[in-house]
């Protein structure tokens, strides 16, 4: 392949990797907010938590698969706990109260990462050999591949999930109206643990799939979050595969735009996910992939 | 609409006993202000100094993402403080010798509290001066109020040169470390020795740091055969990775790859893209991000490469080859005593120990007490002994407009290590 | 209104301001300078809770107007000479009309959408801070040391900085307060409420929204120069999305939708860190994380709202109503009469 051409396939082969490490996080933001209605800007951290609790195991002897598996364990259990002990009570309040009770959160979470573990970089031991791919001169390492693999396949379960088992179901009859559901004997409380316990896990496993990459601390997802959050807002918050091809559209454009568009250039590279957006979003608010919706007054 | 009553009598003293004692609060407040003396904390002949002791003050980011620097700073700076007051204290020329205090604040990376630091450690603690700062803009803040307070703002732990460089418009201000430009220059000469026609690819961060690192890197390699390559890749701190950038650079297939990235996870996802790409120039990485198990292992960066430079002016601690260098195992041990929540693997653990014993030979060289006496030692002070720099740097603070450490050495890194590059 | 509350209340209000009046004469400029800096951020908590307080929208991109206004004193007085009353109305008008540009696409967008185009504008301030550098000082920043005493007054620049910026700041609230007392107040309110009913009574939902967040920015930008008047510097810090989290956290915990919170607010955002670094320095972002979601456990209403309830408990019990509807004894709140609790 020509030089130009090669250097064009990189970089989108590059925003695709980077894509998926936003949507592994947005995935998790989804669920979150399809369970319980709350955009939670602790989801990040959350996650971090849990990638910690999977690199104290690995430290303390298991295996990398089973530390992960313990770590989504934890991060079952984490989430509904969360959701039951403190979100519960702010999920009636205005989105702002709620918005602002996740980063009380996420601040208290980060104090705590960095109390128990530390600050200093953890290298965390890839789930993927390392090992690069090469395919007409464009390269692509194992990790990157194995994340975009894992993702696909999550929105997979997830879609099955949702749409084919009582479970799913229910959780989405508990989202749409809690109030019908309750009187329909669902039990919505346990119902919206599930929900979080659920985005909880996956963001366990987005946080230990982009560790070995971005090395281990409390402020690893930081900067991931604003991308997730775009990506999840862009794909219309609703839909799991919404949020990852949102963020696979985020990662490439931002990388050709940076790259191109001499205007754009690196330093303003994050304007781009933002505005395009917000561009997507004043023609079609429901975003690429949700639904219309209808305020009934 | 219900008529509205007159209040009742019993209503109305009572609303006016609550009058009463809102004014004599009111009055009682009053006093105890103007009770409160304006000091300005510089009435006081020698501020800061007593017969028995000398009180410093210290303004790092303790909280926030950077904690880790600043705490490691802070850990440093006690560490050797707290070794000399163990020791008995600074013996001064006066014949008396004096414990040091030190007083600590929090900024939280902000330059607004960082000025406010700087008043409080002045006005409401009388410290006799503000020594080893951490942070450019932080401190560039504080540059105009030490000037106003006439208050030493010492050994500032910042690569900028602006700390250093008027000393006739800012003579209350002074850095200390080699400048990122000096850095870059450093960095030069590796390429320029290769000598053959080059381009050098160019990543850095997008700030004055990265700006002052290029520019000192362009001034290295004038009028020799090396040519930076056309676009310069850029990246802010918090960015997720630079992989983009590097494809980018590699592109350009240049021999060189000055990547000059102060963020260690952003230098490990650099080197590994390259290495990823297939693209093996010669790599030169500035002195925070060399490190052999911070960096180069994790990235594989020590296999890969054939040749990485970098720059250095301190004993890195982690270093095996100064595991027995008697500096580097007093500061071990004296972190590991007085400073143990800090990191002393940071290299903001050395700069603070190391811009606290400078200042300590200050104070033994004062002529008097008073904030001007010490600013005139610092402006003289040489000082070739100062612990954990290494061997052939010393401190010369009266050479105007160039910070006290005003060298840094080039080192390769070869067999798992680096060694210094002797100059040919 | 039962005169002896009004009375009393006003009362309370010279004694405040005789103690602030004296207050600088006989304190360390350190002193000084920390109050002007709790009245300039409760300028800019006072803008945000106009948008995100009254007319419910959220705006996570306070800071990016707060830095404007900032960067308007740094480098309209300091850099081009220009008289500090003019460098004082550009820091608020340009704010403003940015406000007023960026609420054109903001009044069309809800919750999730108005977050990442609100959150969009700190980052790319700064980026474009950092692009501008010549003008800007780049990320080392720029000194702007604009206040000065005159020499009739005979005050120290600490101290007249002080009285500057209170008046200021006394001013821009009382401005405030009249605005949500009167129509817009009630106005925002009702498009807080329900937006489809303020639309269907009349009330034109975007051109109230855009006045809110243009009113927003221009006091934002207004407590940006008065930062610069009390500090003498700027930088790109001074426009960080975490600046503007801080501000929303803040003004929730002082008191949403409400004048006195956001006076509130600005104190915690000067004096909680420094508590808690007597603490201990490195767990301050537990403690702040923590001591948020208190607040908001026990008051979401904010600090400001739990004070006025226990307020106005203490006067029905001491008037001799007990427990029972508040009668007439009950002074009315200065304030829009829906709560923002409950949702739609």
């Amino acid at each position: 392949m020509e030089g130009a051409a090669v250097r064009a396939v990189q970089q989108i082969v590059d925003g695709l990797a980077t894509g998926s490490i936003y949507g592994a996080l947005a995935l998790a933001l989804v669920l979150a907010h399809r369970a319980t209605g709350v955009v939670n800007f602790a989801q990040g951290q959350m996650a971090v938590v849990s990638t910690f609790v999977a690199w104290s195991l690995t430290r303390g002897g298991l295996g990398v698969i089973v530390a992960v598996a313990g770590a989504i364990a934890f991060s079952l259990v984490f989430g509904a706990a969360v959701e039951r002990l403190v979100m519960r009570r702010f999920e009636r309040e205005t989105p702002l109260i709620a918005v602002v009770a996740t980063v009380g959160l996420l601040l208290l979470l980060n104090g705590l990462s960095s109390l128990i573990w530390g600050y200093d970089l953890k290298a965390f031991p890839p789930v993927f050999s390392g090992g690069t791919l090469r395919a007409g001169g464009a390269a692509v390492s194992v990790t990157a591949l194995g994340t975009f693999l894992v993702l696909v396949a999550v929105v997979l379960v997830l879609y099955v999930l949702m749409m084919r088992t009582r479970l799913g179901l229910a959780l989405r009859a508990v989202a749409d109206n809690p109030d019908s559901s309750a009187l329909s004997g669902l039990p919505v409380g346990n119902l919206l643990m599930v929900g979080w316990g659920l985005a909880a896990g996956l963001g366990a496993i987005a946080g230990c799939l982009v560790a070995p990459k971005l090395y281990l601390d409390p402020n690893m997802l930081a900067g991931v979050l604003v991308y997730a959050l775009a990506a999840a807002v862009l794909g219309g918050f609703d839909s799991p595969l919404g949020a990852v091809v949102a963020a696979w559209i985020i990662g490439v454009s931002e990388n050709l735009a940076a790259t191109y568009i001499d205007l754009i250039g690196n330093d303003l590279r994050i304007s781009v996910p933002l505005l395009l957006t917000v561009l997507v979003l004043l023609l079609r608010p429901q975003g690429l992939f949700g639904r219309r919706e209808v305020v009934r007054v | 609409m219900r008529q509205r009553n007159r209040p009742t009598r019993a209503c109305e003293r009572r609303e006016r006993s609550k009058f009463l004692v809102l004014v004599t609060v009111t009055a009682v407040i009053g006093l105890a202000l103007a009770g409160c003396g304006r000091d300005e904390g510089g009435t006081q002949a020698t501020p800061g100094i007593t017969d028995t002791a000398i009180k410093i003050g210290i303004s790092v980011p303790l909280s926030g993402p950077v904690s880790d620097a600043g705490t490691a700073q802070l850990g440093g700076a006690k560490a050797y403080y707290e070794a000399i007051n163990a020791a008995g204290g600074v013996k001064m020329r006066d014949g008396k010798t004096r414990k040091i205090e030190l007083t600590s604040y929090d900024d939280g990376y902000e330059p607004g509290r960082s000025v406010q630091n700087f008043r409080r450690l002045v006005q409401q603690d009388g410290a006799l001066a503000v020594v080893g700062g951490l942070g450019t803009a932080q401190n560039a803040a504080v540059v105009p109020v030490a000037k106003e307070l006439g208050v030493p703002q010492v050994f500032v732990a910042s690569g900028a040169s602006l700390f250093s460089a008027k000393p006739t418009d800012n003579p209350w201000t002074i850095g200390w470390q080699p400048t990122y430009e000096a850095e870059g220059e450093a960095l030069a000469e590796a390429a320029v020795a290769l000598n053959r026609p080059v381009t050098v690819a160019v990543i850095r961060q997008n700030d004055d740091l990265g700006n002052a690192f290029l520019n000192g890197f362009n001034k290295g390699i004038e009028g020799s055969q090396v040519k930076v390559a056309g676009t310069i890749q850029t990246y802010e701190a918090a960015d997720t990775t630079v992989d983009s950038q590097i494809t980018n650079l590699a592109a350009t297939r240049a021999e060189v790859l000055l990547s000059a990235v102060a963020v260690v996870r952003l230098q490990i996802s650099a080197l590994t893209k390259a290495r990823e790409l297939g693209w093996k120039p010669v790599v030169l990485l500035p002195g925070f991000t060399q490190g052999f198990s911070t960096v180069l292992k994790p990235s594989g960066a020590d296999t890969y490469f054939d040749q990485i430079y970098s720059t250095g002016f301190v004993k890195i601690p982690s270093d095996p080859q100064w595991s027995s260098d008697p500096a580097v195992v007093e500061f071990t041990s004296r972190m590991k005593q007085y400073s143990p929540q800090a990191n002393a693997n940071l290299p903001n653990a050395v700069w603070g120990y190391a811009t606290a014993a400078t200042f300590v030979r200050a104070l033994e060289t004062m002529n008097g007490l008073t904030r001007q006496d010490l600013m005139n030692a610092v402006r003289a002070l040489k000082a070739d002994d100062i612990p954990m720099l290494l061997p052939g740097l010393g401190v010369d603070a009266s050479a105007a407009g160039k910070s006290p450490v005003n060298a840094t050495r080039l080192f390769k890194f070869a067999d798992g290590r680096y060694s210094q590059v002797q100059p040919s | 209104m039962n005169h002896p509350r009004r009375r009393l209340r006003l009362a309370a209000l010279a004694a405040g301001i005789v103690v602030l009046a004296i207050l600088p004469l006989n304190s360390t400029a350190y002193t000084n300078y920390q109050i002007a800096l709790v009245a300039t951020y409760a300028v800019a908590i006072l803008g945000l809770n106009l948008v995100s307080g009254y007319a419910g929208q959220i705006s996570l991109g306070q800071s990016a107007f707060f830095g404007l206004g900032g960067y308007c004193a740094a480098i309209a007085t300091a850099r081009a000479g220009w008289p500090l009353p003019a460098s004082f109305l550009l820091a608020c008008v340009l704010p403003a009309a940015v406000g007023l540009l960026v609420a054109i696409p903001a009044v069309r967008l809800r919750g999730h959408g108005l977050a990442i185009f609100t959150l969009a504008l700190p980052l790319i301030g700064v980026a474009l801070a950092k692009r501008f550098n010549g003008l800007t000082g780049g990320t080392e920043g720029r000194v702007a040391q604009i206040a000065r005493a005159p020499a009739w007054t005979g005050l120290d620049t600490d101290q007249w900085t002080y009285y500057v910026v209170l008046a200021i700041a006394g001013a821009l609230f009382l401005l405030a307060r009249n605005m949500v007392t009167g129509r817009l107040g009630r106005a925002l309110a009702t498009i807080r409420e329900n937006e489809v009913v303020a639309v269907s009574m009349g009330i034109s939902a975007r051109r109230y929204k855009g006045l809110a967040f243009s009113l927003a920015a221009g006091y934002g930008g207004a407590a940006g120069w008065l930062y610069v008047y009390t500090i003498g510097f700027v930088s790109p810090v001074e426009m960080e999305f975490l600046l503007s989290i801080n501000l929303l956290a803040m003004m929730i915990v002082g008191g949403m939708g409400s004048v006195l919170g956001s006076l509130l607010g600005g104190v915690l955002y000067v004096y909680v860190p420094i508590v808690a670094g007597t603490v201990d320095p490195v767990r301050t972002t537990l403690l702040y994380g923590a001591i948020l979601l208190l607040v908001l456990f026990t008051a979401p209403g904010g600090i400001a709202r739990a004070l006025r309830r226990t307020g106005d408990r203490l006067g029905d019990s001491r008037a001799g109503r007990g427990p029972g509807p508040p009668g007439p004894g009950a002074a009315p709140r200065a304030e829009p009469a829906a709560s923002p609790l409950p949702r739609t």
